[in-house]
């Protein structure tokens, strides 16, 4: 059985210190306005990073982090939000640069594919493989519609094996997860959690916790490619639709002049 | 009149599809750049003596030089964590001689004796000393011991000899790895 372990024979390198994984809980706080998406706590890795408690893991470890997904825009009547992983790539999605440090896309994906994750939305199981692969989370997954101050919760289990060797020491792994929201403004009813708050707890009323000052990252892109062609398709189907109907009125109109003929 | 309806029909689907695909109009996507890492086992051997040089530190031994039978030598081995997770802490002692004619040979453990520290290092039976407890990080064990003396019956082959200590310390990750030092899997193999 492999475990961490080390022989010193007399006097052996000084390996500096890190600082141990603290308790923080993880959390996404779709705010709209400016700030979009706003990922708390972050970590010394990365000002997004969600991992908080995935960190210095040992062979043998079942860790879990529970990361709260919440909706506190106030402009809209609720938000569908949906959650996607991507692939690490040397161009089209590089590594960030403290993971890139002592990881190459290979390296890294070669520890990851040590791990096992499991990724629960509320209790439904969205995703389960090695965090190299995004699995379930290929495309997007809808986690919910929420209505201001109401979310859900991903649980994420992640497993060592007792089997990891040394080369395995003091490796780093990043996992990009992709949260896309939709805010609507329309007559839609929405219950909560009955209806439209799939997922919401505490009757979609839930508040959300002391915000971070400033730690999130937020960046635009009002318009992803899917909405853009969905409404580039209702478009097209709607065209479609109207020159059917001139066809089939100007048969119809055909057939009663041939009729009175 | 039927153009009109016609215009009234078209411009009707469109409206209603129209207004099923806009309900959405605000999308925004953000990424989260999430990290797993992994920790790690690290030691060091201090081999201090009770001799400090001059610039006050200890001066370490390895080797015991012009020896007499019945020399004793401070020697003071422990370990110490220097990386951030709790390590069981296990050492071995090796004894050897270079003798004067060049040869070097492996000795009995009598020929050296140590005044060992069995308060804390328990002889395993199998050639290594387990310290009794976990080790935290930054944490150093007490002294495995704090001489060594030759024995009084070297014959005259190690005449002009030199005689070495040879310790080799290991440690193996405290988490997920049983309750005590002896429960403990995952030694280096030798």
């Amino acid at each position: 059985m492999k475990k961490f372990s080390i022989i010193v024979l007399l006097f052996s390198l000084i390996f500096l210190f890190a600082p141990n994984a603290s308790a923080l809980n993880s959390a996404v706080y779709f705010e709209g306005g400016a700030d979009n998406f706003v990922f708390y706590p972050g970590s010394e890795w990365n000002e997004t990073d969600l991992f908080d408690g995935f960190k210095s893991a040992m062979p043998g470890d079942k860790l879990t982090e529970t990361v709260k997904v919440r909706n506190t825009a106030p402009e809209y009547d609720y938000v569908k939000i949906y959650l996607r992983a991507e692939a690490h790539d040397e161009s089209a999605n590089p590594l960030s640069d403290s993971v890139a440090e002592t990881e190459t896309v290979a390296t890294m994906s070669d520890f990851l594919a040590q791990l096992t994750m499991r990724v629960y939305n509320g209790g439904e199981l969205v995703y389960n493989a090695t965090p190299d692969q995004t699995d379930g989370l290929s495309s997007n997954v809808l986690l919910g519609e929420f209505v201001e101050g109401a979310g859900t919760t991903l649980t994420i289990e992640l497993e060592v094996p007792k089997t990891l060797g040394n080369e395995y020491m003091h490796r780093s792994g990043e996992v990009d997860w992709i949260f896309t929201a939709e805010g609507y403004v329309d007559d839609k009813p929405c219950n909560c959690p009955s209806c439209c708050c799939q997922n919401c707890e505490s009757g979609g009323n839930t508040q959300p916790e002391q915000l971070p000052d400033g730690t999130g990252q937020s960046a635009n892109s009002p318009f992803t490619f899917d909405s853009v062609f969905g409404y580039a398709l209702i478009l097209v189907l709607s065209l479609l639709g109207l020159m059917a109907s001139v066809i089939v009125i100007r048969k119809l109109k055909q057939k009663a002049n041939l009729k009175n003929e | 009149m039927k153009k009109q309806k016609l215009l009234a029909l078209g411009l009707s689907l469109l409206a209603v599809a129209m207004v099923g695909g806009t309900s959405a109009f605000f999308v925004t996507s953000d990424r989260a750049h999430n990290v797993i890492t992994t920790s790690g086992v690290a030691i060091e051997l201090i081999e201090d003596t009770n001799q400090t040089g001059v610039d006050g530190r200890p001066i370490p031994l390895t080797n015991i030089e012009d020896a007499h039978p019945g020399d004793s030598y401070s020697k003071i081995p422990q370990v110490k964590n220097v990386d951030e997770g709790e390590v069981w802490v296990r050492i071995k002692v090796g004894r050897g001689a270079k003798l004067d004619n060049g040869d070097e040979i492996t000795i009995s453990d009598n020929s050296i004796s140590a005044n060992y520290n069995t308060r804390n290092w328990l002889n395993g039976g199998d050639g290594y000393y387990y310290y009794y407890r976990a080790l935290k990080a930054g944490e150093t064990t007490e002294p495995l011991f704090t001489e060594v003396t030759l024995a009084n019956e070297l014959s005259n082959t190690y005449n002009g000899a030199t005689f070495s200590l040879d310790l080799q310390a290991e440690a193996v990750q405290v988490a997920n790895n049983g309750l005590s030092v002896y429960d403990a899997e995952g030694w280096p193999e030798e």
